[in-house]
């Protein structure tokens, strides 16, 4: 029950924050690309890592079994890609996101909450919604958007890399099997994932911080909930997003 | 290095920012041209080409001209209504007619690159192939003759039907039951055939056997051969000498010859010896 409760206040949180688009004092230039360089910038080496390797396993993953299997591997390029486009590109990104980016927002509201510097704001007739989500919904849009693409551009490029060394592939051969497989539709999946992940983020975080109870141990109770909570989200948003693209589309 | 010199080298939040949307932007410009993205600013020729059944195609599958991609498939409308004229090369079964309208099952709208357009002509064809092993569905069209008309921004041409698979099963699966009955009906004698076919193979394999341990194919089987070879050989060459005019000039007269002698009896020949003086019993 008392998660049915928490997530009705992520959804009416999620439309006050959308209600601040409208609000030309809301967007606060400097707050925001500070946000987009917490979550996004600073992000950029631990994705690209964790991205590069995951693309390596795969690509070799499919590959053992296509041999194993088909004995042929012309079609790794293809397979790649489309798990790459799909969900390895996105999913590794949007979770460590959740992880690193996620972890630190309930922390930092939840820190608040408890030493009432929200009331404090509350008070200042300042609403720590504008003030506190705004920015970093925004952020959390614009990084999800770009670690996505570039994600995907690393994990592609560590896949043909070992297309490339481990099973004899040209550069060329390797991106125009990929071309067969991946279309349009791919494209605007991955994009659409990003953003969704990305905005999903900060919202949940907000909301556990702003409900966060007690001391330090409030604060760490409300994180790893909020950890959870995010990245069961991601999941099922993952599942649902993907059945739309794939079978609407 | 002092800590100002330090903070001069280091680069704003703004341009950080700015340096991660201007990558994102190209990777995504990188990725449309990945996914085959066509330029909004390249030209190019859209037309219809109809068809009866289409075999797979579906929108965004490529268009070849002489087996190099220029184009797309851009929309599929079904039943679609046209004027008859308007279709250049009619192909059987592509028109049907509905209350006296003619009415495409399938209109494609196609689109082609301008320059690779020029070989796009009236009567050129257009056939509906699968690539790869994967079988991935194209319109692959043969360039017409320089002396029939370009196609036209918005013409109607019909194209090739390909090959049904499935009616071929779907036949296929007709004839097993027929040959089915067939063998259902005749089973009697089926059987006795196949069972003389097996005593026959078995009398064979006997002979064979015989033949395999007899003393006579061993050793004199070769030149039995060898004679046959000979045989042949001068009858052949027999043959090549009645062939030629003196060997035709033989025959005739062997033939006249005969005739003459055609109504001698034994009475006519006793009476040639005795008017000779000869007196012997012949016959």
């Amino acid at each position: 029950m008392t998660e049915v409760r928490m997530w009705l206040s992520i959804v009416r949180l999620f439309f006050q924050t959308i209600f601040n688009f409208f609000q030309p004092s809301a967007w606060r230039r400097a707050e925001i690309i500070h946000a987009i360089v917490q979550s996004g910038i600073k992000s950029i080496p631990i994705v690209c890592l964790s991205t590069a390797f995951a693309g390596v396993v795969v690509t070799q993953q499919i590959a053992w079994h296509m041999d194993l299997s088909l004995h042929d591997v012309s079609m790794i390029p293809g397979f790649t890609g489309q798990f790459i486009f799909r969900e390895l590109g996105i999913a590794i990104p949007a979770l460590l996101l959740v992880s690193k980016v996620g972890a630190s927002i309930t922390a930092e509201v939840g820190t608040m909450k408890v030493t009432e510097q929200i009331d404090a704001l509350k008070l200042l007739r300042i609403d720590p919604i504008e003030y506190l989500v705004f920015p970093r919904f925004i952020a959390g849009i614009v990084s999800g958007a770009c670690l996505t693409l570039l994600a995907v551009a690393v994990t592609l490029s560590c896949s043909a890399l070992v297309g490339i060394l481990g099973y004899n592939f040209g550069a060329l051969e390797f991106l125009n099997g990929m071309k067969h497989f991946i279309g349009v539709a791919d494209v605007v999946c991955a994009l659409v994932k990003g953003v969704t992940f990305g905005s999903l983020i900060p919202i949940v975080s907000c909301a556990y911080g702003f409900h966060c109870k007690g001391g330090a141990q409030g604060v760490g109770t409300a994180t790893t909930q909020a950890v959870v909570s995010a990245t069961v989200a991601i999941i099922i948003l993952d599942f649902l997003i993907t059945y739309f693209f794939t079978w609407f589309l | 290095m002092n800590e100002k010199g330090m903070n001069t080298m280091k680069l704003s939040n703004e341009a950080k920012v700015g340096g991660l949307i201007f990558c994102s932007g190209l990777l995504a410009l990188l990725f449309a041209w990945i996914v085959g993205v066509q330029s909004p600013f390249q030209r190019s020729v859209s037309f219809y080409v109809t068809y009866h059944f289409a075999g797979g195609i579906e929108v965004g599958s490529p268009v070849r001209v002489s087996g190099i991609k220029v184009g797309k498939v851009e929309k599929i409308e079904f039943f679609a209504p046209v004027d008859l004229k308007s279709i250049a090369l009619q192909e059987p079964g592509s028109v049907e007619f509905e209350n006296g309208k003619a009415v495409v099952p399938l209109k494609v709208k196609i689109s082609v690159r301008k320059d690779a357009a020029k070989g796009v002509r009236a009567d050129s064809r257009f056939y509906i192939n699968m690539a790869g092993i994967i079988g991935e569905r194209y319109i692959e069209i043969t360039p017409g003759r320089l002396k029939s008309a370009q196609i036209q921004v918005g013409d109607v041409v019909a194209g090739v039907d390909p090959p049904r698979v499935d009616q071929l099963i779907s036949q296929s699966f007709d004839l097993a039951g027929k040959i089915k009955d067939m063998i259902d009906e005749n089973k009697g004698d089926i059987t006795k055939s196949i069972e003389l076919l097996y005593k026959l193979s078995s009398n064979l394999n006997q002979t064979l056997s015989w033949v395999d341990k007899s003393a006579i194919f061993k050793s004199d089987l070769s030149k039995l051969i060898e004679n046959l070879i000979a045989i042949t050989s001068d009858v052949r060459k027999v043959s090549d000498k009645v062939h030629s005019p003196e060997g035709e000039k033989t025959l005739r007269l062997l033939y006249q010859l005969l005739w003459r002698l055609e109504p001698i009896d034994s009475g006519t020949i006793k009476s040639f010896f005795q008017k000779e003086g000869v007196k012997v019993q012949f016959f």
